[in-house]
């Protein structure tokens, strides 16, 4: 998929209620979401915004912000 | 008839469980695009929010307040399901966790001697619960386009089992409260 990483980390950051400068693509996402369900927050405004889907299966594969990035890219 | 241990600690879980859900469709129907979904889930939050309150109210009209409980059966289901990554799986969730909850009130209500404010409270409860399967039923068929209805068959399908496991695991103590409740030993 044609979107820039810097547009994800935006959407990542808005979502979390963070700042960017919070987090770099080595990050692991358990440092970040607080509870389980801000992930499923996280999971489908990414993929509202996107335009792509992701399965169970797919996110757990992913550890890090570079994985996240990856993901949405490739899909 | 005042609340004995064994029913105040079920009312309160059930208190609890529909403060979860509340609060999981509150959170959701926050970021749902609009749409049919946006509008029944919206409904869907403000039911469990209404059920919360009605469990509250009856706990204390029967004179107890109610049991500060952590965890809600919602709760247990992340370490076994996984977490629901997209909206038709968070609804294949919810599916199978209405049917338990339909399930878990029917057995309640047919329990013997039970006070008319639970009984009341439960009856309140079930008609806005045949809706949430009704709604749920008929969000996922309009996603059948754009998940396949082969996939969404095997993801309830999959939920389902889980849930079984959900349920063997954790619901032990909630169990012998029912025996207990069931053989009359209110």
């Amino acid at each position: 998929m044609n979107v820039k990483s810097e547009e994800i980390k935006n959407k990542i950051a808005e979502v979390l209620n963070i700042s960017i400068e919070r987090f770099n693509d080595e990050t692991a996402l358990k440092d970040l979401v607080s509870d389980s369900f801000l992930l499923v927050e996280m999971a489908i405004e990414l993929q509202e915004d996107f335009q792509v889907r992701f399965s169970q299966e797919d996110l757990k594969e992913i550890d890090t912000i570079r994985d996240l990035i990856s993901l949405i890219k490739k899909k | 008839m005042p609340l004995n241990d064994n029913h105040h600690y079920i009312l309160s879980y059930y208190r609890t469980s529909e403060i979860s859900g509340a609060l999981f469709f509150g959170r959701l129907a926050k970021i749902i695009p609009p749409g049919p979904i946006q509008v029944d889930m919206t409904k869907h939050f403000a039911d469990e929010a209404a059920h919360a309150y009605y469990w509250t109210e009856a706990i204390q009209r029967l004179g107890r307040d109610p049991l500060k409980l952590r965890d809600s059966y919602q709760d247990q289901y992340n370490d076994v399901i996984g977490i629901p990554t997209n909206v038709m799986e968070v609804l294949a969730i919810t599916q199978v966790f209405e049917r338990r909850v339909i399930n878990a009130y029917a057995r309640h209500e047919r329990m013997p001697n039970l006070d008319p404010v639970v009984k009341e409270t439960i009856k309140r409860i079930m008609d806005d619960e045949k809706w949430h399967i009704e709604w749920i039923k008929n969000a996922l068929k309009s996603l059948e386009p754009e998940y396949g209805k082969d996939h969404i068959d095997e993801t309830i399908k999959k939920y389902s089992l889980a849930d079984k496991e959900v349920y063997s695991k954790t619901m032990q103590e909630l169990e012998e409260r029912y025996d207990y409740l069931i053989k009359g030993k209110m």
